[in-house]
């Protein structure tokens, strides 16, 4: 679980569960409720217009920490709404089966998807 | 606008973002790509030059929950290229796929291109298209990580992708996402991007095919940074994405820029004026400019293209330079056209003159896309960019689109890109003094109708300040010089476009329309002293000059007129279809055509025109004024010989000096034609033994031959006597000097002053039943005879020459001391004319193809004279047809695909469609223009059919006509002294330019009714039927009469008939069952009949020439006229009775023949039913 860091600028977890309208026991609560850590985020952010929820910012920083996050873009990619979009639909998190695999492919497997088998989406929770 | 096709298909899942690029190898090829909602991005592909597209999608690849950020590109060997971003739960990467196969549907992964980075963005992909760069080929990717940008380089196909190398430096701060990347082409590269943290941008520059970069330059400082909210694009926001270009020549070193900002100013000068939701807010975006000319050194001051002073937002630019004209072409979203800020259109400006002026806005999007409104993807709504592409003249645009009110879809265009110019366009380019004289004593004057046009190109309506037909005033003023004689400085008297309701932000081409006035007196032919006077026609409009040139001309011999302004309709030819045992001019039709000739011709010329109550220029109605290839006609209940004959009318004048040898020659072509101009050596041939001069002991003159052009015969000679044996013995080509013509060779006596007319005549047999020429001219003996020890097989003239219900017909003044040159057109010359109209009918009520009016033709493109000269067009006045409606042009010599493309190339909007492979669609209204291609006729015409459908409200009675005319080039070097004038599109220095009606035809299209018209229909189909039996496979005209015949049959089917049980006959009446040869109809019992019924009142009773009854007409209860036929004394007291108490009628017919009465129940409604039955 991630440190405590809520501070009244930032939604509350159920807020954040219900924006996202998480399913129960799915991984992506569990990346929610890992990524909680708001101290590394820049006060603007909790108000500025990119649309990405606070816990995925963190969970995007944490992942490159060496990114510029200075500027009015806050050093996010724009295609992070488009995860951002995946995730709420698929919020078991497991990558799809490919038609290729990439062998040089720079990016480690994500836990969240490879080791949480949550309860499969149910259409009533659809976005 | 221009034509707007979806590129994604249907979809329900949302698409955005859109990347294209024409194959620079092959224009015919796009790619395209887009983001979509489903797990990878989707490909188009269209192999038509944007016409057709289909849609495939990128593989999936490990670690990517999602694709996005499409870009696309080709190398010359013909390979696709995309690049997308890899979007995962752990990071980003770059991916680049290719695609190899013929049709672009199989895209395979080919690699990860941004090394160990994971967290990239904004992904563009160029490829160095120029042959002559040192770096051809190579393949450049540009995009953002972690906040710099970086660049990835391929050397071409074979290469691999280097490891990407960072391009920003420490100047850009806080990410550069929104870049770009391009080449000019010396191979120079040129990476775009802005640095956010600063609000800058900046470019740099690699010389040695992007192994390195040099120091970046900035470009400008912006207003806003990053992502800019405006009511149309409130929740994703817009990019300031940088669009680039660059054109490199020995003299230029251009690099542009382009992107979206705030407009600037008090209060929308930094990224929290922007106007969010505000549709209020007077801070708005624009759409900025820079360019250097010193290849990316220094830059110059932004400035906004298009500052409008209205509340909208622009966004999404996407910049394109022509890498074979330094042409730029910028489209991009505005708001304008909705007040509520929210509803966008994608527009088009251009420049020219390397971004120094820009082009008036003009729309391409057909309909509205609202990004705000319920159904949209409210999280991409349009994405970040939209895509464009441009080479050789040639572009391409693409971008989100909701017009449909459902899923986003990815709509493009082929987009004009139009150089303004002022082009006249001749309708006639030579004027006879005797015409002028003739018209001067008319009513009107000597004031030719549309004489010419001024064409102008380029603009939209609103820039001229045209709001339709009415604003013709607006129009150039043309000068003559010498403008002796003539009415000088003359303004337009008519307006029309391309688009017949002048969208005002719409290019299309406005044509001004101008009468030539000659005054009232004969000095503009009288002032020079020798044949002929070249007269300059010069204007200038909008900056623009244009000059052409008319001839004025003296002849005075015997000549033959045109009409005033349709040329195409001579006032000194009338066709004639009589049956025999009627009467024209007084004189009835026996069974000697030849001898009812003599007696026309002989009793009009001592009329001088009148001969038996009627008047040569009397009104012609259609159903005398065609001729058919029927030879039976109803006449009562007896079917009786048809026959077809023209006359011409030839006027001389001379004191005392007699003009001997006066020849007429009469052709027919095979349909409706443009193709008609003179040529003595081929299409207008004439026997080689005399021509052109025949020798001193012959004894004869000589005599037309069928023309020939392409190996096929394309004109036929008719004559006043009986045509020779063609089976006859002879050598080779010898039959034409058998020929006799005595009625068309004549000695015009002295008139002692006045002009007085003189008549001939010519049997047009096309209906005959005689075998008398081959289907194709045999090889060294196209005139004849062929004996059957030839082996030649003979057919009639139907089977063997015509191939529609309307033929052209020409008559050519054969006068030896005044020949007709080699190109003359009837508006030419006094010596050359001809009747081509056609009547169409179509029926009301009738269904669908039943309101189809059709027509064969034929038309032959000229060659391009030069470089600059366009192809030839047809040129179509739909003049009353209502607008909107649809007309196909098949044409099986031409790629329908190619006349898009140039029709797209050529106009700023059209109205044309693809049909298929070689069929044009067209909506109707105003005046619609098409590329002619040079196509594969192999030098004979084009054989082509064209319909027009009609819709549904026509009514009985009306008359619709439609105009073809034939466009073609000319030149000519300037008159001294030389006035310093050019078109400037088409112009050289050296040579001034003009458009001119080559040919043209003109289709007349009756309303009747589909019971009146039915057997008509049937017969046609029958003949018609019979005449394919004649036309090989291969035939030009085999596709084109294939067709014909089933639209034919379809209208059959639709005014009542079944075509399935008409045969090929060659009278048509002996291919309808039911029908007998002058026989009387079937004689079943009547028990055995089959009855139909037709109540109505009866409007009008029939008498025929001799003054007995032969019928009358009933008004149908819907408002159709059915006509009924009798010739008993009886049935007219009745029908007269029930005519004159307008009593409600009904007529029991037979089956099988509807026209003949079996009962007429009369019913008086307002009292007890009275009831007469008569047989």
């Amino acid at each position: 679980m991630a440190h405590s860091t809520q501070s009244s600028i930032w939604p509350s977890i159920d807020n954040q569960l219900a924006a996202s309208e998480v399913i129960h026991g799915s991984a992506l609560e569990t990346l929610i409720r890992d990524n909680q850590d708001f101290h590394k985020l820049r006060e603007e952010e909790a108000h500025d217009q990119l649309g990405l929820p606070p816990w995925l910012r963190v969970y995007w920083r944490k992942l490159h920490p060496d990114a510029d996050y200075s500027g009015p873009g806050a050093g996010y990619p724009g295609s992070l709404s488009d995860l951002y979009e995946w995730m709420v639909d698929n919020q078991h998190l497991r990558t799809p089966p490919a038609d290729v695999r990439d062998p040089a492919d720079p990016r480690a497997p994500s836990a969240y998807g490879h080791s949480h088998k949550g309860p499969s989406k149910g259409g009533h929770y659809g976005k | 606008m221009a034509n707007n096709v979806r590129l994604s298909g249907a979809q329900t899942g949302h698409r955005s973002e859109s990347d294209i690029r024409f194959n620079y190898s092959n224009l015919q090829q796009l790619v395209g790509g887009c983001n979509s909602t489903t797990a990878t991005n989707e490909q188009f592909y269209s192999p038509d030059g944007g016409v057709t597209w289909t849609q495939s999608n990128l593989p999936t690849v490990t670690g990517d929950n999602r694709q996005g950020d499409p870009a696309v590109d080709w190398t010359s060997d013909g390979t696709a290229w995309a690049l997308a971003v890899g979007i995962g739960t752990t990071g980003n990467v770059v991916r680049a796929f290719k695609s190899t196969d013929i049709i672009h549907q199989v895209w395979t992964f080919d690699a990860t291109i941004s090394g160990t980075q994971t967290n990239v963005d904004k992904p563009i992909l160029w490829v160095d298209h120029c042959p002559t760069s040192p770096y051809r080929d190579n393949l450049y990717a540009l995009w953002w990580n972690n906040g710099p940008t970086y660049v990835a380089r391929r050397a071409g196909p074979s290469g691999a992708w280097q490891a990407p190398q960072q391009v920003s430096g420490s100047e850009t701060t806080g990410g550069s996402d929104g870049g770009d990347i391009k080449t000019n082409t010396f191979g120079d590269v040129f990476a775009f991007w802005p640095s956010e943290g600063t609000k800058k941008l900046y470019v740099a520059k690699s010389t040695n095919g992007g192994a390195n970069f040099g120091t970046p330059v900035e470009i400008a400082t912006t207003n806003a940074s990053f992502l800019v909210p405006l009511p149309a694009q409130a929740n994703r926001q817009v990019l300031i994405y940088i669009s680039g270009g660059a054109y490199r020549t020995s003299t230029k070193d251009m690099v542009y820029a382009i992107w979206m900002d705030l407009a600037g100013g008090s209060g929308c000068n930094s990224s929290g004026n922007a106007p969010g939701t505000n549709v209020a807010s007077t801070c708005k975006t624009r759409i900025w400019f820079s360019r250097s000319i010193d290849g990316g050194a220094h830059w110059s001051t932004p400035t906004k293209i298009n500052d409008q002073s209205s509340l909208n937002d622009q966004f999404h630019p996407r910049l394109v330079v022509d890498e074979t004209s330094g042409d730029l072409a910028l489209v991009y979203y505005d708001t304008v056209s909705d007040p509520g800020r929210k509803k966008t259109d994608v527009w088009l400006q251009y420049s020219t003159d390397d971004g120094a002026t820009w082009s008036a806005p003009s729309k391409i999007t057909t309909a509205q896309t609202d990004e705000t409104s319920a159904g949209a993807d409210a999280g991409n709504q349009y994405g970040d960019y939209i895509g464009m592409t441009g080479y050789a003249g040639q572009y391409f645009t693409c971008w989100t689109d909701r017009r449909n009110g459902g899923a986003e879809e990815i709509w493009g265009a082929s987009i004009p890109l139009v150089q303004r110019a002022v082009t006249f366009q001749l309708h006639r380019d030579h004027f006879g003094q005797d015409e002028i004289d003739a018209a001067r004593s008319q009513p009107g004057g000597a004031v030719i109708k549309t004489a010419f046009w001024v064409a102008v190109d380029g603009f939209t309506a609103r820039e001229l300040g045209l709001t339709g037909p009415g604003s013709f005033a607006a129009g150039p003023t043309v000068s003559f010089l010498p403008s002796t004689g003539l009415v000088n400085n003359i303004a337009p008297t008519s307006l029309d476009s391309t688009d017949p309701t002048f969208a005002p932000d719409q290019l299309q081409r406005f044509r001004f329309g101008y009468d030539m006035n000659f005054g009232p007196d004969d000095s503009a032919f009288t002032s020079f002293s020798g044949s002929t006077e070249t007269v300059i026609l010069t204007t200038s409009f909008q900056s623009m000059p244009a000059q052409s040139q008319v001839t004025l001309m003296k002849q005075p011999d015997p000549f033959i007129l045109q009409g005033a302004s349709t040329w195409w309709l001579s006032s000194d030819i009338r066709l004639i279809q009589i049956a025999q045992g009627d009467t024209q001019f007084g004189v009835t039709m026996g069974a000697d055509p030849f001898q009812f000739l003599r007696d026309v011709t002989a009793a009009l010329e001592a009329g001088q025109g009148i001969a038996g109550g009627q008047s040569f220029d009397d009104g012609t109605d259609e159903d005398t004024e065609v001729i058919t290839v029927a030879p039976l006609a109803r006449r009562g209940l007896s079917l009786v010989s048809v026959y077809n004959f023209a006359l011409a009318r030839v006027h001389y004048q001379a004191a005392s000096q007699p003009a001997n040898n006066v020849r007429l020659f009469f052709r027919l072509l095979a349909a409706s034609s443009t193709a008609s101009d003179f040529h003595a050596d081929s299409t207008y041939s004439r026997d080689p033994a005399t021509y052109p001069v025949a020798p001193s002991n012959f004894g004869q003159h000589t005599i037309p031959t069928p023309g020939v052009a392409g190996g096929q015969y394309v004109t036929l000679p008719c004559f006043g006597a009986a045509r020779q044996d063609p089976t006859q013995s002879g050598v080779a080509n010898s039959l034409p000097q058998l020929q006799q013509d005595p009625l068309n060779d004549r000695n015009l006596p002295a008139t002692g002053g006045p002009l007085k007319d003189f008549y001939y005549g010519s049997f047009l047999d096309i209906n005959q039943s005689a075998p008398v020429l081959p289907q194709s001219p045999p090889a060294g003996n196209a005139n004849g005879p062929w004996p059957p020890s030839s082996g030649v097989a003979l057919e009639t003239l139907s089977q063997a020459f015509i191939r529609g219900a309307h033929q052209c017909l020409m008559a050519e003044v054969a006068f030896d001391p005044d020949p007709i040159a080699a190109g003359t057109q009837p508006f030419n010359s006094d010596k050359f004319a001809q009747r081509n109209i056609a009547w169409s009918y179509v029926a009301n009520p009738g269904v669908n193809l039943s309101r189809n009016a059709l027509e064969t033709f034929e038309v032959r493109p000229t060659d391009s004279k030069g470089p600059g000269d366009t192809p030839d067009e047809l040129m179509i006045d739909w003049t009353n047809v209502p607008a909107g409606q649809i007309a196909e042009i098949f044409l099986p010599a031409v790629n329908a695909q190619d006349v898009l493309i140039t029709a797209s190339r050529l106009y700023g909007s059209h109205r044309l469609s693809f049909v298929d492979t070689n069929t044009i669609g067209c909506v109707t209204g105003g005046i619609s223009f098409i590329p002619l291609p040079a196509g594969t006729g192999n030098g004979a015409n084009f054989a082509g059919l064209l319909s027009i459908a009609l819709p549904p409200g026509i009514k009985k009675g009306e008359l619709y006509t439609v105009i073809v005319r034939q466009l073609t080039n000319d030149s000519a070097e300037p008159s001294p002294p030389p006035p310093k004038l050019t078109s400037p599109v088409e112009g050289t220095r050296d040579l001034i330019r003009w458009r001119k009606v080559r040919g043209a035809f003109q289709i007349n299209i009756p309303v009747s009714t589909k019971e009146l018209l039915l057997e008509r229909e049937e017969i046609l189909l029958s003949i018609f039927r019979w005449i394919a039996l004649s036309i090989p496979i291969g035939d030009r005209w085999y596709r084109v009469f294939k067709r014909y015949l089933e639209f034919i049959a379809i209208r059959v089917v639709e005014m009542g008939g079944d075509p399935s049980r008409i045969l090929p006959s060659p009278d048509g009446y002996g291919g309808i069952p039911g029908h007998k040869h002058h026989q009387h109809p079937n004689p079943k019992c009547e028990h055995e009949r089959e009855r139909r019924e037709f109540t109505g009142k009866i409007s009008g009773i029939v008498y025929d020439h001799f003054g007995d009854f032969d019928g009358f007409i009933l008004e149908l209860r819907d408002g159709d006229d059915r006509r009924f036929y009798s010739r008993e004394s009886e049935i007219e007291n009745i029908a007269r009775f029930a005519w004159v108490e307008r009593i409600v009628t009904t007529v029991v017919v037979d089956h099988e023949n509807r026209e003949r009465p079996l009962h007429l129940i009369l019913t008086r409604s307002s009292s007890a039913p009275r009831r007469n039955n008569s047989e």
